[in-house]
């Protein structure tokens, strides 16, 4: 009797999470980087890189799992990400180029590729990083990515060979929702998620279209509010970044 | 006159009361006032900038989507037919995207941005209407629904969460249910707020109830060419707005109610519109919808088919294509013609419609036409291609 109704209480709890999208806690079997087979670090050794505008997100996380929208988190992590890419450029060999303010056509075209790679992506990181769900196209696991040719013409529009572009969305878990993880935990030995930190990177051959590297996360480290978490974020977003410099360099 | 004063909801709720609505003239004035507007609206708590913020960022994409229109003279129509509608004080907190989007729809974001698909624009008849769904749109601002939507789901999913863990019951049904609930109760808020803007507007408000039947009818005609039933009539668990029957009943009573008088401005907008409707059309029959395109052109061209309606028809006819499709297309197109029509299109189509029934030499002779009108027509090269072809 007692079990069949603690057996209720899990199956509720579960349909629960799923339903506003936040699962359990799950096994991280996940990849987190792939690199274009071929690719060498050295030969992008000098090239310019143009830095698209990061895409930054953070908000909070309701009780329930909602994302609640933060505007002034997202504008003190907006600010710091913008310092810290500065200094980052201290650990890299190549010059960081930041996107200029761009009008008309050539802004239309940047947004297009801007949703492009956004789309690529989370596509890498569904059907190629996470290795159970590959696609039989992808089962041999090659990392073989592109935007297509027509990036090309953001190589022309930037004087840059390669593209960097960076994302990353937090939710932070509220005191609601850290009083429910430990509720779930305690009464019903379930594990719900308290926040949400993701992140990518990724450089792209704006003359080819491929997709060179990939650096994914779904549990990012650093809090982005902070100087010293944002440090640790692009830290984390850069790691292996082809043109980084050996750690030591850096201290 | 129980006057132009007395207002949908007011009315409504007299009537259940059974209390007659008898009121001064002076109270009825109040009833009737617009909620007070207080200039350049700026979001107020934690949740709200966070929405703002959230759009700003969106805005500024959306700017560059290649999906807008950017057309200055459509542009500064709509957003004059924007202030129109809700008032010159009211109208500027609102920036309006005109978007290549062949559906009947238009939508509004927290932080004032309003998207217009050109699938509305090419099915209403005047201005009036138009104003009707501008209005709406606008009303889902003033009451600031995504911020009350969101804290309603935050509120009731918080619920549902500890009913799960304390208890073990599964809310989640009722939760969907409520959320769609709430959604089609704002819906209809906005509906009545849009009503009020009209009725103190210079359009009539009845326009408003006029446009939902016309969807209505366009999907019937959609469900008979399809075979299925028909919809629209009543309001279901999952829909996200009330059923457009219903939409048109409580929109009715409340022209009624307010009484207005009002100029529809049915010549200005066909006038304005002239120019883009045959391409907001092209779209439309990119959806492969022969009945509801044909029910679209028929509501626009009403009792007075212009030349540019022949060719609306000559198009609708020849992309579908069957021989007879083929005969009514190529009439259609010579009326147009006939009749003075300044759109080369006009000649491009006959050229093809011939073409394809197989009159190859009055096909490249039309084609030729139109080569001359649009020397540096997109298709020029396909087209000489197919006259030269004919000439062999």
């Amino acid at each position: 009797m007692k079990f069949a109704r603690l057996r209720a209480v899990f199956v509720a709890v579960a349909i629960t999470l799923c339903t506003f999208g936040v699962a359990v806690e799950s096994v991280s079997a996940q990849e987190k980087a792939g690199v274009r087979p071929g690719f060498e670090e050295a030969q992008i050794a000098g090239e310019k890189i143009v830095l698209f505008r990061p895409n930054v997100k953070v908000g909070s996380q309701s009780m329930a799992g909602l994302f609640e929208p933060r505007s002034e988190w997202t504008e003190d992590a907006r600010r710091l990400m913008d310092a810290e890419l500065v200094r980052a450029q201290s650990r890299l060999t190549n010059e960081l180029q930041p996107m200029p303010a761009l009008y008309g056509e050539n802004a239309q075209l940047v947004a297009e590729y801007e949703a492009l790679f956004a789309s690529v992506a989370s596509a890498v990181v569904e059907f190629q990083f996470f290795v159970g769900n590959r696609l039989p196209t992808r089962k041999k696991g090659d990392f073989d990515w592109t935007l297509g040719e027509g990036a090309e013409r953001l190589s022309e529009l930037t004087g840059a060979r390669y593209g960097l572009f960076i994302y990353t969305e937090d939710h932070y878990g509220s005191t609601g929702r850290k009083i429910l993880q430990f509720a779930a935990a305690g009464l019903l030995g379930v594990g719900v998620q308290s926040g949400v930190h993701k992140g990518y990177a990724g450089l792209v051959d704006l003359q080819t279209g491929h997709l060179l590297w990939l650096n994914a996360d779904g549990q990012m480290g650093g809090d982005v509010r902070e100087a010293d978490g944002m440090e640790k974020r692009v830290r984390q977003l850069l790691e292996d970044f082809p043109g980084s410099l050996p750690e030591a360099d850096d201290q | 006159m129980m006057g132009r004063a007395a207002f949908g909801a007011m009315l409504l709720a007299a009537t259940v009361l059974g209390a007659p609505a008898a009121s001064s003239a002076q109270e009825d004035r109040e009833n009737f006032l617009l909620p007070p507007w207080t200039g350049a609206y700026e979001p107020e708590n934690i949740d709200e900038r966070g929405f703002w913020r959230e759009w700003d960022e969106l805005e500024t994409r959306l700017k560059h989507s290649k999906y807008v229109v950017r057309d200055p003279a459509l542009q500064a129509y709509v957003e004059d037919v924007l202030c129109e509608a809700v008032g010159n004080d009211r109208c500027t907190a609102a920036r309006i995207y005109i978007l290549r989007e062949n559906s009947f729809n238009a939508w509004m974001a927290p932080n004032g941005t309003m998207g217009v698909h050109t699938g509305l624009l090419m099915r209403m008849r005047n201005e009036a209407e138009l104003a009707s769904v501008l209005g709406h749109e606008f009303g889902h601002f003033e009451k600031r629904h995504t911020l009350q939507g969101f804290k309603q789901q935050r509120r009731t999913s918080d619920i549902v969460m500890w009913a799960a863990i304390l208890a073990g019951i599964d809310l989640t049904n009722i939760y969907t249910l409520t959320i769609f609930e709430y959604g089609r109760e704002q819906e209809r808020e906005a509906d009545l707020v849009g009503a009020r803007y009209l009725a103190v507007s210079p359009y009539p408000s009845r326009a408003a109830a006029e446009v939902w039947i016309r969807l209505i009818d366009e999907d019937d005609a959609r469900a008979e060419e399809r075979k299925r039933r028909k919809r629209n009539r009543h309001t279901r668990w999952l829909d996200s707005h009330p059923a457009p029957l219903e939409r048109a009943g409580y929109l009715a009573r409340a022209a009624e109610a307010a009484a207005d008088e009002g100029d529809y401005r049915a010549d200005r907008y066909s006038e304005v519109m002239e120019p883009y409707l045959l391409g907001f059309y092209e779209d439309q029959l990119q959806r492969n919808d022969f009945a509801a395109s044909k029910f679209i052109l028929e509501q626009l061209a009403g009792e007075y088919w212009r030349p540019i309606h022949w060719v609306m028809q000559g198009e609708l006819h020849r992309k579908r294509g069957t021989p007879r499709d083929l005969v009514t297309a190529e009439e259609s197109y010579r009326r147009a013609i006939n009749e003075g029509t300044q759109r080369p299109e006009a000649w491009r189509g006959l050229g093809l419609a011939l073409m394809r029934s197989g009159d190859r030499e009055s096909g490249a002779e039309a084609l030729t036409t139109y080569l001359e009108k649009v020397p540096d027509a997109p298709d020029t090269a396909m087209l000489e291609m197919m006259v030269r072809g004919a000439q062999k």
